[in-house]
């Protein structure tokens, strides 16, 4: 098999309703803590549970023009800096030419369209603020963080609706593959916790107002969240010509769709088992050699039934199972790039982290989801699943350095 | 429409421009000073426009683009006061 050249990871940032930085994030997921709260905003709504973010406080948004930013920027400028600082880049010395930045967003700047929208039913056109569309726009993510750190190398808005997190890591790796940048920063981000939004997914019958259980017998839908997760990908070789510490290798990647519904999963998981089987041979691994696995694990009736029995067929072995959506909720768009990240912490630990609200399992799940505490684990190779609306499926392989 | 500040208001129509440079513009406030161009305090067209919208909403009065970019922060909050003085 002719092995693409895999990528490392050098650098992670975390923006959750845990709290801001990666340290808060990793210990509420490690510890299987709850971010889910009743949300004033909702108030009214069919749904009031909520993971919202706390106005992060980052010297990134000391600068004139952060304030008026829509808060999925903040968030995603905020994770980006925590990862660029963490692999020590130096954006005023780096070469920006060599740099890309790829984003993964369902939504972009909602809470920007929403005020402007009531702007003009309330008060008529001329007081709709010319921050609207770049406030709005889904690329704008992507383009705030290029501005912000001089990237001038290919910049990129993914949108796989809650797949593309993962969708932008595979992005990212290709552009690293194919020689088209030396340093690709990825980044998703959500702030999608908006009244129209709640409604919306209420409406598909996919949220709970009772709490997040990935894998639980009483689960009853996903709780919405906001955040941002971000990666910096280097080609192994430019990394190691500074001697930058690789905190993991992302060795394959996968993407599939069900085109089988727009919003339902493919009942067998058919798309889902595609792209897990096509990632561990983009790695050059076999499902005997992956000891983690972090699940999409939403917390609905439907995907959680249908990944359990995805994962049953491809892992035999029985590796330990986690998702973070039972401490974090889903962040929608970020959660790839989020759990990417909690996937890179929890192999360099060796330990599988519980899934929170998981009390009991679902009859006829069998697999082995970790709950109630985190799980010292050694596992050398991680899977992290990702399905989206649209039936789209991007799935990720980490390895330890 | 609304006409929330009137001439008997306390604040001066400076001030009030000049609290919109600092808290909605982020504009350090040891640059608002009454002789500092717009322009160089409202640095491209967007916030010129969103400046624009700020006065209408705050104030009640309509202010045209060109008269932002071409007057300093005192000749602009002038040329406002006098204007909600003559209603």
């Amino acid at each position: 098999m002719i092995r693409r050249p895999e990528a490392v990871v050098t650098g992670l940032g975390l923006v959750t309703a845990a709290g801001c930085d990666r340290d808060s994030t990793w210990s509420a997921v490690r510890a299987g803590r709850s971010t889910a709260a009743p949300d004033p905003l909702l108030h009214g709504l069919p749904v009031t549970l909520s993971c919202r973010v706390p106005e992060p406080d980052h010297p990134v948004l000391r600068r004139r023009g952060a304030a008026r930013l829509d808060p999925v920027d903040r968030f995603g400028l905020v994770a980006a800096a925590q990862a660029l600082e963490q692999a020590a880049l130096d954006p005023r010395e780096w070469d920006g030419s060599r740099v890309a930045v790829v984003t993964g967003g369902g939504v972009g700047g909602v809470r920007t369209q929403d005020e402007a929208l009531a702007r003009l039913g309330e008060q008529g056109p001329e007081f709709v603020s010319p921050y609207f569309l770049p406030g709005y726009l889904i690329n704008m993510t992507c383009a705030n963080i290029a501005l912000r750190f001089g990237v001038t190398g290919p910049a990129l808005a993914t949108s796989t609706a809650c797949a593309s997190g993962t969708t932008a890591l595979g992005l990212a790796r290709d552009l690293l593959a194919t020689g088209q940048c030396d340093i690709a920063l990825v980044c998703g981000a959500e702030a999608a916790v908006t009244r129209l939004m709640v409604t919306g997914f209420s409406q598909l019958g996919a949220l709970s107002d009772t709490g997040s259980r990935p894998f639980d017998a009483t689960r009853d839908g996903f709780v919405i969240a906001e955040g941002a997760g971000a990666l910096v990908l280097e080609r192994p070789g430019h990394a190691a010509a500074r001697a930058a510490r690789p905190l993991a290798r992302l060795i394959g990647h996968a993407a599939s769709t069900d085109a089988h519904h727009l919003v339902a999963p493919h009942p067998e998981g058919r798309g889902a088992e595609q792209a897990v089987r096509a990632a561990l041979a983009d790695a050059g691994v076999g499902p005997e050699d992956v000891g983690h696995v972090n699940a999409h694990g939403t917390s609905t009736r439907q995907n959680d039934a249908i990944e359990a029995a995805v994962l049953r067929r491809v892992f035999p072995d029985r590796p330990p199972v986690t998702s973070a959506k039972g401490a974090l909720g889903h962040t929608l768009g970020a959660s790839g790039a989020i759990e990417a990240a909690l996937t890179v912490l929890a192999l360099a630990e060796g330990v599988v982290p519980p899934t929170a609200g998981l009390a009991a399992t679902a009859p006829g799940t069998d697999i082995d989801v970790v709950a109630g505490t985190a799980r010292e684990h050694a596992a050398q190779v991680a899977v992290s699943n990702s399905f989206g609306f649209g039936g789209h499926n991007a799935v990720a392989v980490l390895a330890r350095p | 429409m609304r006409d929330t500040v009137t001439t008997s208001a306390p604040e001066s129509v400076l001030d009030v421009i000049s609290d919109l440079l600092v808290e909605k513009f982020e504009v350090p406030s040891e640059e608002v000073r009454a002789s500092a161009p717009m322009s160089d305090l409202l640095i491209d067209s967007l916030m010129i426009v969103e400046m624009a919208i700020a006065v209408h909403e705050t104030l009640g009065v309509k202010v045209g683009e060109d008269e932002l970019r071409a007057a300093t922060l005192a000749q602009f909050a002038a040329s406002v006061d006098e204007r909600l003085t003559d209603r």
